[in-house]
């Protein structure tokens, strides 16, 4: 695990120093009242989503960089004069662009991050659910499908996961797929045995 | 003259591997002893020229000669011995370097384990692994050379990165993680192999598997490793940032890992042949790509590795690897169909392929993550990040489940349960974990991961227990052994599955400690006077001065602190701030006070550099985290034990048939290793 350090970085550190020196710093004028501890919380929880961006993959919350602590008491002074996180997520996204968001924004391409796992997770449990009935199928009539066996007892049946995710997405898009995307899909599963 | 001999070695590593492919493939295929044997001495005769290549390439460094390009590059006359004989794996090519020879020797081992082995698959083996080394050895004389010559000589050299001669664990963890990475080429020439022969039936899954054991421990404790490493020496307090250089190591450990489960459904039941071949050529994919990935340079810019040689060859030698490893397999289709059956839905079987998806959506999800920042940059020139918040979302929900079936899949019984048998499997497993949420829970834990970590931590643990006391009175029955002696035949006898579940409860004990180190890590940082304290959690830390001091690479800062817990003393702490002339970031090295309960972490982020009457220190109280590093080395002893050889005892059929005849131990023979492999065999034919 090298760390070598990253080059191409200096131009949103020039940018950060811009904007610190421009930054409102009427904390005391505070709209809302929060407490000491609520305020550290709140900073804390933004600081952890947000890139240090002179760090190798780190956050604001984590480093110790110069940029990233005045960029905590920026989110600490901004919070404090009663903006919402949000805002307060808005504001450096706004000076740095969507790459400052560790988290990136459920939106446009970007769901695609937050998507495709489910997808994949939802298919293949889809795939394995068929994949198991064929399976037992072919041996005994008494042996039990996927979704009818639980353990009792049990505070989750054992094929709970497969069962309550994919048995009812893998219904749901059986109706949707063409025959061609059948056949497809029975081919595959045929040469996974 | 030592860059000469050392281009010199590694031309000649390359010619052995040209020789070893071609006689072995050759040799294989016309079933030729004498080309096999020439295959066989190719690897040793590789092995022995990278190592003359590695001691040239230490002499080198050792020596400062800065003739040699490498050494001009990451050594310096004032860098400590020690940091410059492990700087060869501090920079691109002396990694490579170093990959190259752990290859050699993987291959020199398998040449000499298996040299009297008269079969077909050694050769394939063999010339399989010849071709991953023309890869390395190639990249070596051509692109990623370390031995080029430099003119005129310079007189010294920048030294190696700081962080990578900042402590003395990056010593440790590199070529543990290299040993892991490169020993996962080894399955996959087997898999190569075994597809070339043709013999897809038996045997070769066998070894795969136990060299697949091996190098998954390897890199096991290399990826704990690493993290304590992050932990000991970035100084922010954690261990694990899912950097991308991180994710490339964890992601053929995750498809690995489903490989040594699925793999048990296989010689058991003769199913997922072509699925378990998948996995393991993925695996090894994963490790080029992983490789790729943190040495293309493409993390920087997904524009800057084409501009270097290495990026796109790499990229083409994957393509090679999938495109020909999958076009085996198609060639092999009609040897690999064996159609399954499952008798029931709840069993064995049923928990490992569940256990293979949830492992492969992990896998399919980290990769996710860590590429897509460079596909959105690639296709729409923006830039986004996806971090730790994204990771930890996403991840702990699966490993969660896994946590979950780890409990499930050892106590159910092959073929089916019936409901009867799970109610009397599961009735103790479930009431530790339930008392364990309720126990946490009095104890006023409402944060809902970590009371499922717990619950199901216990599940798993009394999962694990009832499998040894069964175990221990099993044997007890047969030899009349003391428990103590009957515990440790368990090991000796059936190391395969007693080791796995030592690995299961090493894996559970940093579960443990990732979700409480996770949930309730504490951290304050202040700017103390002299002689100022600072509380925290029950700690107090009392600042007393700052110091610097000279040395020959660096110029060290410190501060001195003196922390008590309670009352009790804990002595002196003094955090670091190392200032190298080749960085401009001071880079940090923390104060750790261990204890199995909590951690005090002491950085040093800012100081009076006038006349040291403050200082900035960032306090961290992290709890738990030692247990990470006690439950890495628990998974390391269970996956020696499972590996270790061991004289296979007579298998005894009469006994097993009564054992399994009272109920107690099922179909498991708890007698002599697994199953005998007739048997095995047997299972495995086509049944329809």
């Amino acid at each position: 695990m090298s760390l070598e350090g990253r080059k191409g970085r200096r131009a949103p550190l020039l940018l950060g120093l811009l904007f610190l020196a421009s930054t409102p710093h009427a904390a005391g004028a505070a709209a809302q009242e929060l407490s000491a501890a609520e305020l550290d919380q709140r900073t804390a929880e933004v600081a952890a989503e947000l890139r240090c961006p002179v760090c190798r993959n780190q956050s604001v919350l984590e480093s110790s960089s110069g940029l990233a602590r005045e960029m905590q008491s920026v989110i600490r002074d901004r919070l404090a004069a009663g903006e919402s996180p949000e805002d307060v997520r808005e504001y450096f996204v706004g000076r740095y662009g969507d790459w400052i968001l560790l988290k990136p924004e459920p939106k446009g391409i970007n769901l695609l991050v937050y998507l495709l796992p489910a997808v994949a997770l939802l298919g293949g449990a889809g795939l394995l659910v068929r994949q198991i009935r064929r399976w037992t199928g072919a041996t005994t009539a008494s042996g039990g499908t996927a979704e009818s066996v639980v353990i009792p007892g049990g505070p989750a049946p054992v094929e709970d996961a497969a069962g309550r995710d994919g048995d009812q997405p893998a219904a749901g898009t059986a109706g949707s797929l063409s025959k061609e995307e059948e056949d497809w899909i029975r081919r595959q599963m045929e040469s996974v045995h | 003259m030592l860059s000469t001999l050392g281009y010199a070695a590694v031309i000649a590593a390359l010619l052995g591997a040209v020789v070893m492919t071609v006689a072995g493939l050759v040799g294989g295929f016309r079933n030729h002893p004498l080309l096999s044997d020439v295959a066989r001495r190719s690897a040793y005769f590789s092995f022995a020229a990278m190592m003359a290549a590695i001691i040239v390439m230490e002499a080198a460094l050792l020596g400062h000669d800065f003739s040699v390009e490498y050494v001009s590059r990451v050594g310096s006359r004032e860098t400590p011995a020690y940091y410059t004989a492990i700087s060869l794996w501090s920079s691109l090519d002396g990694s490579i370097l170093f990959w190259g020879w752990i290859l050699a020797g993987y291959a020199a081992l398998l040449a000499v384990v298996r040299r009297r082995s008269t079969d077909r698959l050694t050769p394939f083996v063999l010339g399989a692994m010849g071709i991953v080394g023309i890869f390395f050895y190639g990249l070596l004389v051509g692109p990623a050379n370390p031995f080029g010559l430099v003119v005129p000589t310079p007189e010294n050299g920048p030294g190696p990165n700081p962080l990578l001669q900042n402590h003395p664990l990056m010593g440790l963890h590199p070529p543990l993680l290299y040993l892991g990475f490169v020993g996962l080429s080894v399955p996959f020439a087997f898999a190569i192999g075994a597809l070339l022969s043709g013999n897809l039936e038996a045997g070769w899954l066998r070894d795969a598997r136990r060299w697949m054991v091996a190098a998954w421990a390897f890199l096991s404790l290399g990826i704990v490793g690493g993290a304590w490493w992050s932990y000991e020496v970035l100084g922010w307090g954690g261990y694990w940032a899912w950097d991308p250089v991180e994710n490339a190591s964890f992601l053929p450990w995750l498809t690995a890992t489903a490989f040594l489960h699925s793999v048990m459904v296989q010689e058991r039941r003769g199913m997922l042949k072509t699925w378990n071949l998948s996995l393991i050529i993925g695996t090894f994919i994963l490790t080029l790509f992983g490789t790729f990935l943190t040495r293309s340079g493409i993390l920087d810019s997904v524009h800057a590795f084409t501009e270097g040689v290495i990026g796109p060859i790499f990229l083409g030698f994957i393509a090679f690897i999938t495109l020909g490893s999958f076009a085996l397999i198609a060639w092999r289709s009609d040897r690999l169909h064996a159609p399954g059956t499952l008798d029931g839905a709840v069993s064995r079987e049923s928990a490992f392929i569940l256990n293979n998806l949830i492992f492969v959506a992990l896998t399919f999800t980290v990769l996710l993550g860590t590429v897509f920042p460079l596909v959105v940059e690639a296709l729409r020139s923006e830039r986004i990040s996806v971090g730790p918040p994204y990771f930890d979302m996403v991840f702990t929900p699966l490993a969660l489940i896994l946590l979950f079936l780890m409990g499930v899949g050892p106590a159910l019984p092959w073929r089916r349960a019936t409901p009867d048998k799970l109610k009397r499997t599961f009735w103790v497993p479930l009431a530790l974990g339930a008392a364990t949420v309720a126990i946490i829970f009095l104890l006023g834990v409402r944060r809902v991961y970590p009371l499922v970590t717990f619950g199901f931590a216990g599940f798993v643990f009394g999962t694990i227990a009832e499998e040894f006391r069964k175990g221990v009175s099993a044997r007890r029955r047969i030899s009349a052994r003391p428990a103590p002696l009957a515990f440790m035949d368990l090991f000796t006898r059936n190391g395969r599955r007693y080791g796995g579940y030592v690995v299961h409860a090493g894996i559970v004990v940093m579960a443990v400690g990732l979700a409480i180190s996770g949930s309730w890590k504490l951290e304050r940082e202040v700017t103390l006077q002299q002689g100022e304290k600072l509380e925290i959690a029950g700690y107090t830390v009392q600042f007393e001065e700052i110091w610097g001091r000279e040395e020959p690479q660096r110029f060290v800062v410190g501060g001195t602190f003196q922390a008590w817990k309670g009352d009790r003393h804990l002595g002196e702490q003094q955090p670091r701030l190392n200032y190298y002339p080749t960085s401009q970031q001071p880079i940090a090295t923390p104060a750790v006070e261990s204890s199995l309960a909590k951690d005090l972490y002491l950085t040093l982020m800012a100081f009076d550099g006038e006349n040291g009457e403050h200082a900035t220190v960032r306090a961290i109280v992290n709890p738990a985290v030692a247990w990470l590093w006690i439950g890495g080395l628990i998974v390391g002893i269970g996956a020696l034990i499972a590996i270790w050889p061991h004289r296979r005892p007579s298998y005894r059929p009469e006994l097993a048939a009564e054992l399994a005849g009272r109920g107690d131990v099922a179909e498991e023979p708890a007698v002599g290793e697994e199953e005998s492999e007739p048997a095995r065999v047997a299972t495995g034919g086509p049944v329809e």
